[in-house]
């Protein structure tokens, strides 16, 4: 009985650890895009240029109209937004969540900056 | 008839035949190499952290009596399908290599236990029956990658599966996980980069086999490596001892190579794993192991001077007689050329023993 509890034990520790793994581990793929867009019927204009930071990551400029490529690990993320407002600096900084089985989502710095609710939405890539 | 004694220069040369031969080899190689000394020191440091661990994964089986395990190549089989699975749900760094090494652990213990049953129906012809089972798993292995996967197993990235739509392409690119244990604690001494965490984990490995030895199970394998009849008579399981042992021995073989691959950054799905056993059990022998006897500092000289004479000889080839191809072609004759004279010193002491144990009981009776 001893033995059956130990190994069971065992073996439910190791299926935690392999989850565990699986959540903390997987990779993700953001795009961080500075396009006008239209969220919500309303028009967030794209910003001449962005300096964002995801999470402890370099900080990259994102030009106007550009769209680049972030990778990161695990579900919970910070973006940290920093550009200027007619000669302002100003830094934007928001939590988000990403689910695990979906492999890339879409943010839209515009969106994210002017406070529009879906700044940021899974991005899937045709077939 | 005297008994040999161990410390004379005759034994010890019989006893290290190899290893000397190889240090032969290595001391004319090295000058016509022209490497510096921190490149090989560099190149030796790479190696033991890449390769350690899969030549450590070789001693359990020896301790039992099971010889070399040629079979653990089925172990470095569930290493890659760990690994191809790893890098199809995009887990990246630690905690990839992590999840390789547990989803290895059951394909591991499985294929273990089936080499471990067969190897019980082929007493005494363990290696030559775990080398043909290598090869039958190897076609397994690549029924299920190339075919399975894809079609039966899904596969979700694209980039891994063949243009037909299902089976594994030749390469898959590790750079989720490559290096990420090597670079975990950085530390560089000079010129001289060293992956710390990397020999961290061979060690715990050694720590475990220290450990092992002393427990009930290490000291049953010990008895039956010894004799078996006599373990068996004393109340052994022998058979359950045996396949434990060449469990423990693929499922480190398992993780050997995911280590292995981490350190090089791509699998060559269809190959990465047909010459590691090959590889292995020739380090473990170049280091002064034998069928029946093998050491933790085997694995570790063995690694050394296997893998020193691997980056010297392209280059001594090349310097020597204008040819680098010399070199590759030279350290593959070596690897089975070491293999084979390992296999017959130990056929020869064996023989030499039965002559010594047999005279001696001839005088003990003459005596009486």
């Amino acid at each position: 009985m001893k033995r059956i509890i130990i190994r069971s034990a065992a073996l439910l520790l190791l299926l935690l650890l392999a989850l565990f793994f699986f959540y903390t581990g997987k990779g993700h793929t953001i795009l961080l895009d500075n396009k006008t867009v239209t969220l919500g019927g309303t028009e967030y204009a794209a910003v001449n240029m962005l300096e964002v930071r995801v999470d402890r990551g370099e900080e990259r400029e994102v030009l106007k109209r550009d769209r680049i490529k972030e990778d990161v690990v695990g579900q919970g993320h910070k973006i940290t937004v920093t550009y200027l407002d007619k000669g302002v600096e100003k830094v934007v900084e928001e939590k988000f969540r990403i689910k695990t089985g979906q492999a890339m989502y879409l943010i839209s710095l515009p969106g994210l900056i002017g406070g529009a609710e879906g700044w940021i939405e899974p991005f899937d890539v045709e077939p | 008839m005297k008994k040999p004694d161990r410390k004379s220069v005759i034994f010890f040369l019989e006893s290290n035949a190899v290893p000397i031969l190889f240090l032969i080899i290595i001391s004319i190689g090295v000058p016509y190499s022209g490497f510096s000394v921190d490149y090989l020191v560099q190149e030796i440091i790479i190696r033991l952290s890449r390769n350690s661990f899969l030549v450590l994964s070789l001693l359990v089986p020896i301790m039992a009596g099971m010889g070399l395990n040629f079979g653990m190549v089925l172990g470095a089989m569930a290493g890659q399908i760990g690994l191809i699975f790893v890098t199809n749900w995009n887990i990246v760094g630690l905690q990839g290599i992590g999840l390789a090494m547990i989803l290895s652990i059951p394909l591991s213990i499985l294929l273990g236990w089936m080499s471990g049953k067969i190897l019980n129906m082929a007493k005494g012809r363990e290696m030559v029956t775990g080398f043909i089972l290598a090869f039958f798993m190897n076609g397994v292995y690549q029924l299920v990658v190339l075919y399975g996967m894809g079609s039966i197993i899904p596969i979700g990235n694209p980039s891994m599966v063949l243009s037909r739509g299902y089976g594994i392409r030749n390469t898959v690119n590790l750079i989720n996980i490559r290096q990420t244990l090597d670079s975990l604690i950085p530390l560089k001494i000079g010129n001289i980069q060293i992956p710390v965490a990397t020999f961290m984990v061979i060690a715990l490995v050694c720590l475990f086999i220290v450990w092992f030895r002393k427990t009930k199970l290490g000291q049953d394998m010990r008895a039956i490596g010894q004799d078996m009849h006599v373990a068996e008579s004393a109340g052994i399981n022998v058979e359950r001892t045996r396949i434990i042992a060449i469990i423990i021995s693929t499922v480190l073989a398992g993780f050997g190579m995911i280590l292995y691959l981490q350190n090089i950054g791509t699998l060559n799905t269809y190959n990465s794993h047909e010459q590691v056993g090959m590889f292995s059990i020739a380090a473990l022998l170049v280091g002064g192991a034998s069928v029946n006897k093998g050491k933790i500092s085997h694995a570790f000289l063995g690694v050394t001077l296997f893998h020193l004479m691997f980056v010297i000889s392209p280059m001594a080839g090349k310097n020597l007689i204008g040819q680098a191809q010399l070199g590759e072609y030279f350290r593959v004759f070596v690897s089975y050329g070491v293999i084979s004279i390992a296999l017959v010193l130990y056929a020869y002491r064996k023989l030499k023993e039965k002559e010594r144990a047999g005279t001696a009981l001839a005088e003990a009776q003459e005596e009486k």
